[in-house]
């Protein structure tokens, strides 16, 4: 059977962990210069190096993004960048400049890989890139239906990668100036201001279109592909993209662990029997609406965002655990949101499906009983029959005084 | 140096003919955007007429595979002619290159192109020119070119492109809206909540294009546009007698026939000229966003 890469972001090194620990067998990274996502909090090279070590003993590769459209000045530095990547144990590049894909194939031995911001969408440009610079891998833009990615799939000589989860940007990635002709910020060097998402009206022959209630947007929904996996598998696409190297560590744990059940259960037995359950428990972490993009074909009204707020609550992370003690049934857990004692929690693991404890009493380390855990990053501790393992997650279901 | 002018019709270039040195053509079904579109019939017309100048058809849209294989049924009505094309998706390389016609390709990615590295690598595949982001400097322009291998093709003037989505959001918006909007291309506009400018927004069966509010003019970097190989003017939007008094101006300056500070004047007379990304780099990043 086919290996599908699951390729997950991650932000920082405790995120690239939780993302292999999760199930992904590859995470992409961005460095300190050459990278888009300028405000996610990207790696020192001493991070890269750890994360590629933590990765490589779990199985998982390490992509790192040098995929802005770099200005005359912006390559200075680029060779030694890339020599310290591979130094690091850096197992590919992803880059929208040619010159950058010709650097890592000319000097490095990691594989380069055409970002998404080249608008990949048809054969020919995969032949481009394959024929004259010796590419490994095409990431697709996100314009295509799930028959197109099969056909461009079907003719590649190389790996072919495509989003299956997270934003969409409206226009064609990479070709975009709309946030740097509004607020001078270079969405092609990592600055996008999201003008897309703003608030427009419509003029026709001098007539506003749009009612005065609302607003003309252009704002998508972000990417969700769960239903879509198996026709995905079956199109032959090599390795499957989740968007979003500034999402929270719960996130990735619950996106990645989705999508590698999913994969899973699909490869293993042909079939898929709930996808609800899939879909139930990436919402408890995701909190944009989502629909099919592209997948299905040209998109309509529901793959569109209208008078209506993206955003929606999730499920609330409470804690990571980074310990347990079986001889006592202890649970050590790292602090990230407030939870009293008498709240019912629902905890989950990379090996463990869901499953729901009430937490009677907290403890701080100098084992003194407190009514609430307050301070994010404390290391607190209760019992816990259900054995855990370091990396499980909680979620709050309901406090003591919830009526839910 | 060579003066390029978007056609809005056969008598259009007939009225230009003595000012350019080439044209460019669209139609709906290949170009992204456009004034006209010419059906063959009419493009093979204007190409026996235009004799000594360079015409380039535009097939600028982003290409599926079948889209891509009824461009490469397109170009076969135009094997026998000494014709380029302009095109954003580097996949038309290699069919032009299927046909050995690849040095009659220019390539104008829009924004791909912001250094000398990048644009030798691509020259170096055998294209005829490539266009230079509009979203550098002059001052980078000006290092690009002293290091280019090979043709560059850079827009003068014209209203830029600023966004470029397969999405049809007029026609999206319609069914949310549940009635219907009576679609003009040459006077639709969106307007930012906090904004006064009009943005220009056309929808075609290949999506919606967003363009700048104005015209954007780089005659006053007269050194840098000599250097180009390819200076294009575009029509789009624009009234014609006055996108050819402008066509005048530029080639009376490039020519040293005619005073700059006159010229820029005369322009700023007909036209809202603004300056684009030519004097000012953009940002990476701002702490916050300015609406």
């Amino acid at each position: 059977m086919k290996k599908i890469e699951l390729l997950a972001p991650a932000g920082d090194l405790e995120k690239l962990k939780i993302a292999v620990m999760y199930g992904a067998n590859a995470v992409f990274i961005g460095g300190k210069s050459f990278s888009l996502r300028s405000r996610a909090s990207n790696f020192t090279y001493e991070d890269i190096k750890a994360g590629c070590e933590f990765a490589h003993l779990h199985g998982a590769q390490v992509h790192v993004t040098c995929n802005i459209l770099p200005h005359e000045s912006d390559m200075l530095g680029l060779m030694d960048h890339l020599k310290k990547l591979e130094q690091c144990g850096v197992d590919a590049v992803i880059a929208a400049s040619a010159h950058i894909l010709k650097m890592v194939k000319q000097h490095t031995k990691m594989e380069a890989h055409v970002s998404t911001q080249e608008t990949s969408i048809n054969s020919n440009t995969v032949s481009y890139w394959v024929d004259n610079f010796h590419v490994d891998r095409v990431v697709l833009g996100r314009e295509l239906s799930i028959s197109e990615i099969k056909d461009i799939c079907d003719k590649s000589p190389v790996d072919i990668e495509a989003f299956i989860h997270g934003g969409m940007c409206v226009s064609y990635s990479g070709r975009c100036m709309l946030s740097n002709n509004m607020t001078n910020r270079d969405a092609n060097r990592g600055g996008c201001a999201h003008s897309c998402r703003w608030n427009y009206d419509l003029i026709i022959d001098e007539n506003k279109i749009n009612p005065d209630d609302e607003y003309f947007a252009m704002s998508s929904k972000d990417l969700c592909a769960i239903r879509e996996i198996p026709q995905m598998i079956d199109a032959g696409v090599d390795s499957f993209k989740i968007e979003g190297r500034m999402k929270s560590l719960h996130y990735i744990a619950t996106v990645v662990k989705a999508y590698r059940g999913i994969i899973d259960e699909y490869q293993s037995t042909g079939t898929v029997k709930d996808y609800d359950k899939y879909i139930d428990a990436i919402n408890k972490a995701e909190n944009r609406q989502t629909s099919y993009g592209f997948l299905r074909g040209n998109i309509g009204v529901t793959e569109q965002l209208y008078n209506a707020r993206s955003e929606q609550p999730t499920q609330e992370f409470i804690g990571i655990v980074t310990k347990y003690d079986k001889e006592n049934k202890i649970a050590y857990i790292e602090e990230r949101n407030f939870f009293k004692a008498g709240s019912v929690i629902e905890i989950f693991g990379p090996d463990k499906e869901a499953v729901y404890i009430t937490v009677n009493e907290i403890f701080d380390k100098d084992n003194n009983v407190l009514d609430a855990a307050r301070h994010p990053g404390e290391i607190v501790h209760f019992k816990c029959d259900i054995e855990l393992n370091e990396y499980d997650m909680m979620r709050l279901v309901r406090d003591e005084n919830s009526t839910k | 140096m060579r003066l390029i002018a978007s056609i809005k019709s056969f008598s259009h270039f007939k009225d230009i003919y003595n000012v350019v040195d080439g044209i460019v053509i669209r139609n709906d079904k290949f170009s992204t955007s456009y004034n006209t579109s010419f059906e063959i019939e009419e493009m093979k017309e204007i190409i026996e007429y235009s004799k000594d100048k360079q015409v380039i058809i535009d097939i600028t849209t982003m290409y599926t595979n079948d889209l891509m294989n009824e461009l490469e049924e397109f170009i076969k009505f135009f094997l026998e002619y000494d014709v380029y094309y302009l095109y954003s998706d580097i996949g038309c390389h290699t069919l032009l290159k299927k046909y050995n016609i690849q040095n009659k390709g220019i390539y104008d990615p829009k924004t791909l192109i912001t250094n000398s590295y990048d644009l030798n690598h691509y020259l170096s595949t055998g294209m005829n020119a490539l266009s230079l982001s509009l979203e550098i400097p002059t001052s980078d322009i000006d290092q690009i070119i002293s290091k280019k291998k090979g043709n560059v093709w850079y827009k003068c003037f014209g209203y830029h492109q600023m966004f470029h989505s397969k999405r049809h959001l007029i026609s999206v918006y319609e069914k949310h809206l549940g009635h219907k909007i009576e679609m003009n291309n040459d006077s639709s506009y969106l307007k930012e909540q906090t904004r006064n400018e009009l943005y220009h927004i056309v929808e075609t069966q290949h999506g919606t294009l967003l363009y700048r509010p104005y015209v954007v003019s780089m005659l006053e970097k007269l050194s840098t546009l000599k250097s180009c190989d390819y200076l294009f003017m575009d029509s789009m939007f624009m009234n014609e007698e006055l996108f050819n008094n402008a066509l005048h101006i530029y080639r009376d300056t490039l020519s040293n026939n005619k005073n700059l500070n006159e010229s820029l004047n005369e322009l700023s007379e007909m036209f809202h000229i603004e300056a684009g990304f030519m004097n000012e780099d953009s940002v990476y990043i701002k702490p916050e966003v300015t609406r």
